[in-house]
């Protein structure tokens, strides 16, 4: 018996791997709203920059997709910083966190941002001490996590358990793959499209895309510039440069401007640049408009988190 | 004692024994839940390291496969490889020094998983660019019908291509590049104007040369992906930690042997401890009953003894009792004369003698009191038929004769009887009192006796003689001794006096028969020798002090009379001791050693109330006495009874052949004096002369 259903799982494995793209969870059902409400406010609070001009939002807006819509980020004293900032919604699906995958998950990125010199510019004992001396804080910290001493742990944490609920089910394209509604035929050719030229053997998976690195130009060289960390500045070897995280195609119509260097500043540009550099191939414009339309059924609700009271 | 220590050094061993065990115990538990716990734990990091490994093996050729895929599972399958092995290399186990030798492995597994990590990530990329390429190929070989025209030997080129790259990406063979790479050439070497055709061209070289530039890369990453070098170092890791493991099992085996000894050990030691501490229980319980024996019983005889008696007495067994209190007569001589094992012999014998068939009617229970003194208690008895039983038991004993090494030993008993409480004391009293008066061998108590008041009597007077003792109340007195023949005081005799606290004068009748038995007749011997001394020291006249054979044989006594005598030699010479006679005790050789020391110190001695009692005339011819003191008794009837007169004159007689001095006491007239005068007795002493005085008179005497 046992061997039959193993049998069997292998065998039908493949018919349901088929689908290479997976609707987003339309409930999550492991967050803690308290820390997440905590998170929320924390994210919003410039108190955690160190000339408290700017906060997590500053970058990563709920209004730009999560992400922002300058080429590159302003930070504390009005330092600006040198890559797109990636957006933060569904991030927690993400194979690794920042463009180059340096942080292995949330929590270990959280802190990037907070300490960068062209960030948030804090330290740790800084967060803490201000943290401390806010007797709203204090409180919140004290219902939530039951400690009398905010330490960075705790704030980490909040942010993460927010940041884990930001997330944007209900695509049209999600409600499409569960059998909700059906695409109209644009749009189906469009998906088609997207399949048939090979798009989708980098964006695929849950978050279409943010599962594996992939080069920046596969086949037509893109200029490269050591300002951007990729993957060779972690690995120092010569194929990872211009290496980066496979960008998520989620809600990707509202997050220009586009790739790590805000080089294109529309969908449409960056969708011809990518088939060029990456697919080899030059884009008919029938076949763009296809791809434009399946992209934009990829836009899903505003993270519920958001409008919770 | 060292019982007890050795006892204690037991307890104690236990105890540590105990404490061990259970420490040995809880160390044991704790230590190998921990170890098992350890244990599970890096198997099981084993296994899911193991079983994510296959997994990712299966995605990852599932990617291959097909062309379209979620690669969410080999990121996430890489992610948990990466998690596994953190997990396995810092499992606590790990830090145990016999894992030791796991270290440099599990860093080269560490090495492993970074390579297959950076493998499968180059592996993604390459793996995505040529799989395009192929899906460019294949796709868009089709246009080239329409593109070129169906003569152009650039079909069978891209033909030749696409076949060649098929079974190099089937086979993984770099060798088919070369092919390839000559029919790009010819394709390269098509010269068109057309748009399409030159950007078909174009597409078509930039993916083959894709492929052909990246393919080797590939290969590469496909090989290390494939060569399984993470899942057997794996498994040799987990082979060497199993051989590891097995000696800590074993290791834990041995504790747990070790400690089950020791707890045996344990409960040996107090199974031992139990059986000791019951048979010191039982020994104990011997020893007790023993003592309760010897607390209750006479050992000697098996009688009840003393205690046992006042426990009946008290605790009124007996509605009207009668007490025989029964003594042997003179059973100091006995074992003096046979030896106590005799007298031990005696006393059992008499101790079954006295059990009688004539008492068996009246609950008789029969004590040994402790030396000879024998009792039996007997339950309303008329006092005739008791007085009768008690004289059986004397004829009894009477006639019994106790043989001993075939010397026949005969004894007598006396025996007191009282119904009067208390019984032993009173029972006790009356056999003294008369032992002392008459030889009457039965003895009833009676309160008309008043022997109690007599006793009360004497106790008064021994008190007042040692008050007066104290306060200096006991007194010399003196009465003179008169030359017969020159009615000169030739000397003075010291008579010894107490003066009551009323100052009259209390004569020696009256206390010194009662101090005789006490030490208080030493003390009064002392005091009499210092006053004298004190009053002659400055006087011519010589004196004499009487001594009884009890002084004689006071060694302490002595010695202060010696000190004396040397402390004051001239009185010495002036001094006569008059030796009084005494009825059982004149130790003949202790008279003459004492007569030979007075004599080197020049006293005189004298033997005083000679004539009367024990006196006999054989002893004085050994003594070296100077004089003769004939008692009063004999004087003071010579006057009216010849036979007196006659004793008298045999007594001075002997004297002058001895040529020893007389002395008449108790001269009370003219004709008693003129009598001794004619008879040639030396010295007269009495009231005729004069009384004895407090002080030394010097009084004219008239003949």
């Amino acid at each position: 018996m046992h061997k039959i259903l193993f049998l069997l799982t292998i065998l039908l494995s493949p018919i349901v791997a088929l689908e290479p793209i997976a609707p987003l969870p339309t409930t999550l059902d492991d967050i803690n709203l308290e820390k997440a409400k905590l998170g929320r406010t924390l994210f919003l609070d410039p108190i955690l920059s160190s000339d408290q001009s700017i906060s997590c939002h500053s970058c990563h807006s709920f209004e730009q997709g999560g992400a922002d819509n300058r080429r590159v980020s302003v930070g504390v004293q009005g330092r600006k910083g040198d890559i797109q900032a990636p957006t933060v919604y569904n991030a927690r699906f993400n194979f690794k966190q920042f463009w180059n995958g340096r942080a292995a998950d949330l929590g270990e990125q959280a802190s990037g941002p907070l300490t960068a010199h062209v960030e948030m510019n804090m330290r740790p004992e800084n967060i803490e001490t201000t943290l401390n001396a806010s007797t709203f804080y204090q409180e919140r910290f004290k219902s939530v996590y039951g400690t009398n001493t905010i330490t960075i742990n705790e704030v980490i944490d909040a942010i993460v358990e927010f940041e884990k609920a930001l997330t944007t089910p209900n695509s049209r394209f999600d409600r499409y793959l569960r059998g909700e509604i059906e695409l109209n035929e644009m749009e189906k050719e469009g998906y088609e499209k997207f399949k048939s030229l090979g798009c989708i053997t980098c964006h695929n998976g849950i978050n279409i895309g943010s599962n594996a690195f992939q080069k920046m130009g596969l086949f037509i060289d893109y200029p490269y510039d050591k300002r951007y960390q990729d993957l060779f500045a972690l690995t120092r070897k010569e194929n990872h440069k211009n290496v980066y995280k496979v960008p998520t195609l989620r809600n990707i119509t509202l997050t220009a401007p586009y790739f790590h260097d805000a080089n294109a500043t529309t969908l449409e540009d960056a969708v011809t640049k990518m088939a060029k550099y990456n697919l080899g191939i030059t884009l008919s414009k029938k076949d763009l408009k296809l791809l434009m339309t399946f992209l934009e059924t990829l836009e899903g609700d505003r993270p519920a988190i958001l409008d919770m009271p | 004692m060292r019982h007890t220590m050795r006892r204690n050094t037991n307890l104690i061993l236990v105890f540590i024994m105990g404490i061990g065990s259970v420490f040995l115990t809880s160390y044991y538990y704790l230590h190998q839940r921990e170890y098992a716990q350890q244990y599970k734990t890096v198997i099981n990091a084993f296994h899911t390291m193991q079983s994510d490994y296959d997994t990712l093996s299966y995605d990852i050729l599932k990617s291959a496969l097909y062309s379209y895929n979620n690669q969410d599972d080999i990121s996430k399958g890489m992610y948990h490889l990466n998690l596994d092995y953190g997990n396995l290399y810092n499992a606590s186990l790990f830090q145990n020094v016999h894992y030791l030798s796991l270290d440099y492995p599990l860093i080269d597994l560490g090495i492993s998983v970074a390579e297959y990590n950076n493998a499968l990530e180059d592996y993604l990329m390459l793996n995505a660019g040529i799989k395009n390429s192929f899906v460019f190929l294949l796709n868009h070989t089709e246009s080239t019908h329409d593109l070129f025209p169906p003569e152009a030997t650039i079909h069978s080129d891209i033909n030749a291509i696409t076949s060649e790259l098929s079974n190099m990406r089937r086979l993984l063979d770099e060798k088919h590049l070369k092919t390839v790479n000559e029919h790009l050439e010819n394709i390269r070497r098509f010269k068109t104007t057309n748009n399409d055709q030159r950007i078909f061209i174009e597409t078509l070289t930039l993916h083959v040369d894709y492929i052909q530039h990246n393919f080797p890369a590939f290969i590469t990453v496909i090989t290390v992906l494939e060569n399984k070098k993470l899942s057997k170092e794996l498994a040799e890791i987990e082979n060497s930690f199993d051989e590891i493991a097995k000696d800590d099992f074993i290791v834990l085996d041995r504790l747990a042997i070790l400690m089950l000894l020791l707890i045996v050990m344990a409960l040996v030691v107090v199974v031992y401890l139990l059986i000791h501490s019951q048979r010191e229980n039982l020994r104990l319980r011997g020893l007790q009953k023993e003592l309760e024996y010897l607390a209750n019983f006479d050992t000697l005889t098996g009688l009840l003894n003393r205690n046992s008696f006042n426990h009946i007495v008290v605790s009124k067994q007996y509605k009207e009792p009668t007490l025989l209190l029964i003594n042997i007569d003179e059973f100091k001589h006995v074992n003096d004369l046979y030896g106590a094992d005799v007298g031990d012999y005696i006393l059992k014998e008499v101790s079954q003698l006295i059990k009688m068939s004539i008492f068996e009617p009246y609950q008789p229970t029969y004590f040994r009191f402790g030396g000879d003194d024998f009792g039996v208690l007997l339950e309303t008895i008329p006092k005739k038929m008791a007085a009768g039983f008690a004289e059986a038991v004397i004829q009894s004993i009477k006639h019994f004769i106790f043989v001993d090494n075939a010397v026949d030993i005969n004894i007598t008993v006396s025996i007191a009887i009282n119904s009067e409480d208390p019984l032993l004391e009173n029972a006790d009293m009356v056999l003294k009192h008369y032992r002392k008066q008459s030889s009457k061998a039965v003895v009833t108590f009676s309160k008309d006796l008043k022997l109690k008041e007599q006793i009360q009597n004497n106790i008064d007077i021994l008190h007042a003689l040692a008050t007066a003792i104290d306060e200096h109340r006991v007194v010399p007195y003196f009465q003179p001794i008169v030359d017969l023949a020159s009615g000169q005081i030739v000397k003075y005799e010291a008579l010894v006096r107490q003066i009551a606290i009323d100052g009259t004068v209390i004569e020696p009748e009256k206390f010194l028969e009662v101090a005789s038995q006490t030490p208080l007749y030493r003390e009064l011997t002392k005091v009499m020798i210092e006053h004298v001394f004190a009053a002659f020291a400055d006087k011519p006249y010589r004196f004499s002090i009487n001594l009884s054979m009890r002084d004689l044989l006071d060694n302490e006594l002595m010695s202060m009379l010696e000190g004396q005598l040397k402390a004051d030699p001239e009185s010495a010479k002036r001094l006569e001791i008059e030796l009084l006679e005494s009825e059982n005790l004149f130790d003949l050789q202790a008279a003459e050693r004492f007569i030979t020391l007075l004599k080197s110190y020049g006293c005189r001695v004298a033997i005083d109330d000679f004539g009367t009692g024990y006196s006999n005339f054989s002893y004085l011819a050994k003594l070296s006495v100077d004089t003769l003191k004939i008692d009063g008794s004999l004087i003071s009837k010579i006057e009216t009874d010849e036979k007196y007169f006659k004793t008298v004159q045999t007594i001075v007689h002997y004297a002058k052949t001895l040529g020893v001095e007389t002395v008449a006491e108790f001269i009370e007239t003219k004709e008693t004096v003129q009598k001794l005068r004619d008879i040639g007795v030396t010295y007269g002493q009495g009231y005729y002369f004069d009384r004895p005085q407090a002080t030394i008179t010097q009084k004219k005497i008239i003949l």
